[in-house]
């Protein structure tokens, strides 16, 4: 029988799972994201639509060959949810997104179909709806890109998958003047205007950088960065404002910018208000996180009439592209043991801030969970779930990460919410999978199956013993009674090497143990032996 | 999360933890055997009863002893089956089966494929924890 110490673990881990944020909202997000559930719903989204809508998708995931049916089911036996917020993530991922062989028939409607004009929709190429029929437009509206991108319409599809990559290219091919880019953005206030009007300091910058090697640059420093406003050539700039390669690398930094978590507003291609303060926060973010003084003329100045001169090539290069290396693979372990180790070796006063701040990092990010998605001019609001790229860039700061949760720095804690709602989902996970195995262990978990006066009741004791009682006649129920054995039996596998990765990091430490470092330890059991277990899976498939 | 100045907290996760492994440990001796039972009845409330009374070891007596003294439900015992560490088995069945009692053999059957799994399972969990 299980102890009342050992129960009070339990009760505090099933407390802990109450403050952790859920997975509906983000689910419903997909949902409408891929025309589940159409976008004029967004707004007021009922419980039969999201039934519907995600009946629908996993219908649609079982017909395409984008998944293999054993991952489904073995996303499937962790929990319904965590199946289908995982696939859905896998999706929309634009970081290390699904890739095609070829592209869909003319008329079909898919998860395909879907997937590619998802992907238009997020670059602003898309004026349909997500669910309609694959079509000349369809193709029409990829090969915009591929012009930009100068490719193939198949090779922009997969060069969709993975932003940082597409965004490389796109450096690689084209010359720096199509980086400097000038935009219009009327309702900024006064205010951000005259902050940003630095036009000397920006032109001193572009000749240094660039010299005048290009007519662009000679025609930008003699009729654009001038001191007298007057005399300031408002034609050239509406026609480059125009300019629909450059309108694109605008868009496309809004999306590294949603991406990374720094812009929460709509992807609407607007660049207002908001969209400037993201790209000035960015700059603010890593000049306090490296130690370094990049003045915002570096990037962007204020001209004239509500346009703006902008150095996307400088951003793009210093802020949205992070190196690639072997090591960035264990990013997240490398992060994790970082924190755990500076929590284990930190003095009482500090493993008590880091402890309360850690709370209030969860309740923000708790907070934001429960915001439904809605839509706002046709627009969807959206949160990007996908996490490669975020661990790179924790791999950066990994060993700035536990002072800025001690001392609460605000500058990075948007980046800390993002970062640490990936970590908090695997510890709900993780928390789950361990309760179930210590239920399961104690015969605390009795399994029934009951259709009127018809009932069957089994239980398993820890060393495999397991009793079963039955009521009446149990041919209604027996079938639906196997299978829920069947599928418990399945995931007690998994929950109870969970549970013994966990007892056997707290044997290691049971002497320290403190709540931060038991959260931290199980975030990194779950994450290891999911990973290594869907990996087993697969191999043996 | 318990606030890491609660020393009382701190005090109560360390000896959960330790309780918790001796819980498993004195579980897991007592394993030579395994056991898979399955009893009929026409009873609804006080079959769970029995379920929530936290028989955390199954033995067919202390079951009975249950029912005997929480129920006046007439319990039977379908079947009983026990695979011994040197996987000697011995199975006792109901002796006037019925054809409608075949779904009852099913279950028996299947929970003893089901058992052995969780056996392994748990077995094999043992067996990491002490590769430290």
């Amino acid at each position: 029988m299980i102890s009342n110490a050992s129960a009070y673990i339990i009760s505090q881990l099933e407390g802990e799972l109450k403050t952790l944020p859920g997975r509906r909202n983000e689910i419903t997000q997909h949902l409408i994201e891929l025309g589940y559930i159409s976008l004029q719903k967004a707004n007021a989204v009922r419980p039969g639509d999201i039934i519907e809508a995600k009946a629908k998708f996993l219908d649609e995931v079982l017909q395409s060959s984008i998944f293999p049916g054993e991952y489904v089911e073995q996303l499937m036996l962790v929990g319904k949810d965590f199946a289908l917020s995982t696939l859905l993530r896998k999706i929309t991922d634009i970081d290390e997104g699904i890739t095609f062989r070829e592209l869909p028939k003319n008329g079909e409607v898919s998860l395909s179909t879907r997937l590619i004009h998802y992907r238009l929709d997020v670059f602003g190429l898309w004026p349909m709806n997500i669910a309609a029929p694959f079509s000349s437009l369809s193709i029409f509206k990829l090969n915009e890109i591929a012009e930009f991108a100068k490719c193939k319409t198949l090779e922009v599809v997969n060069f969709l998958a993975d932003v940082e990559q597409f965004t490389e290219h796109l450096l690689k091919i084209h010359p720096e003047e199509k980086f400097i880019l000038i935009f219009k953005s009327p309702k900024v206030s006064d205010k951000t205007r005259k902050t940003l009007d630095r036009r000397h300091p920006f032109k001193r910058q572009l000749v240094d950088d660039f010299g005048e090697r290009a007519d662009f640059f000679k025609y930008l420093n003699k009729n654009i960065l001038v001191n007298n406003p007057k005399n300031v050539d408002v034609n050239f700039l509406q026609k480059e404002a125009g300019n629909s390669f450059k309108k694109f690398i605008l868009r496309l930094i809004q999306v590294h910018q949603w991406r990374d978590g720094f812009y929460s507003g709509l992807l609407d291609s607007d660049i207002g208000e908001v969209t400037l303060k993201s790209m000035l926060d960015a700059i603010d973010f890593y000049n306090s996180t490296e130690n370094r003084n990049i003045k915002t003329y570096r990037v962007i100045t204020y001209v004239h009439q509500g346009y703006f001169v902008f150095n996307s090539l400088f951003f793009l290069k210093e802020y949205m592209i992070e190196e690639t290396t072997p090591a960035n693979q264990n990013g997240e372990f490398y992060v994790l043991n970082n924190l755990t180790s500076q929590l284990g070796q930190s003095n009482e006063k500090d493993r008590a801030d880091f402890s309360s701040n850690i709370n209030k990092l969860k309740a923000d990010i708790y907070l934001e969970s429960e915001q439904e998605p809605g839509e706002k001019n046709g627009f969807l609001r959206r949160v990007y779930f996908g996490v490669k790229k975020l661990i790179q860039k924790a791999l950066r700061f990994a060993r700035k990460i536990f002072s800025w949760i001690k001392d609460k720095v605000e500058k990075v804690w948007g980046f800390l919410k993002t970062l640490f709602r990936d970590f908090f989902e695997n510890l709900e996970m993780g928390i789950r999978a361990f309760v179930d195995g210590i239920n399961f262990l104690f015969g605390r978990k009795p399994l029934e199956s009951s259709n009127g006066n018809e009932m069957i009741i089994s239980k398993f004791s820890i060393d495999g013993d397991s009793v079963s009682i039955t009521s009446g006649q149990i041919s209604n129920v027996l079938q639906d009674h196997l299978d829920t054995i069947g599928y418990n039996v399945k995931s007690m596998k998994f929950t109870l090497t969970i549970v013994g990765g966990i007892l056997k990091l707290i044997i290691e430490m049971v002497s320290i143990i403190t709540w931060p470092l038991l959260i931290l330890n199980i975030i990194k059991t779950y994450k290891n032996i999911s990973a290594s277990y869907l990996e087993l899976k697969a191999s043996q498939n | 999360m318990a606030n890491e100045n609660d020393k009382v907290g701190q005090k109560n996760l360390k000896n959960g933890f330790q309780k918790l492994l001796s819980n498993i440990g004195e579980v897991i001796a007592d394993a030579a055997s395994l056991e898979v039972v399955t009893f009929s009845g026409d009873f609804n409330y006080k079959a769970r009863q029995v379920i929530t009374n936290d028989v955390n070891k199954v033995k067919i007596n202390n079951v009975l002893k249950l029912m005997t003294l929480e129920s006046d439900v007439d319990l039977k015992l379908v079947a009983y089956t026990n695979i011994k560490i040197d996987s000697d088995v011995t199975t006792f069945v109901k002796s006037d089966l019925s054809q409608d009692d075949n779904d009852l053999l099913k279950l028996h059957m299947e929970m003893i494929e089901s058992s052995k799994t969780s056996r392994q399972a748990v077995i094999q969990m043992v067996k990491d924890l002490i590769k430290i």
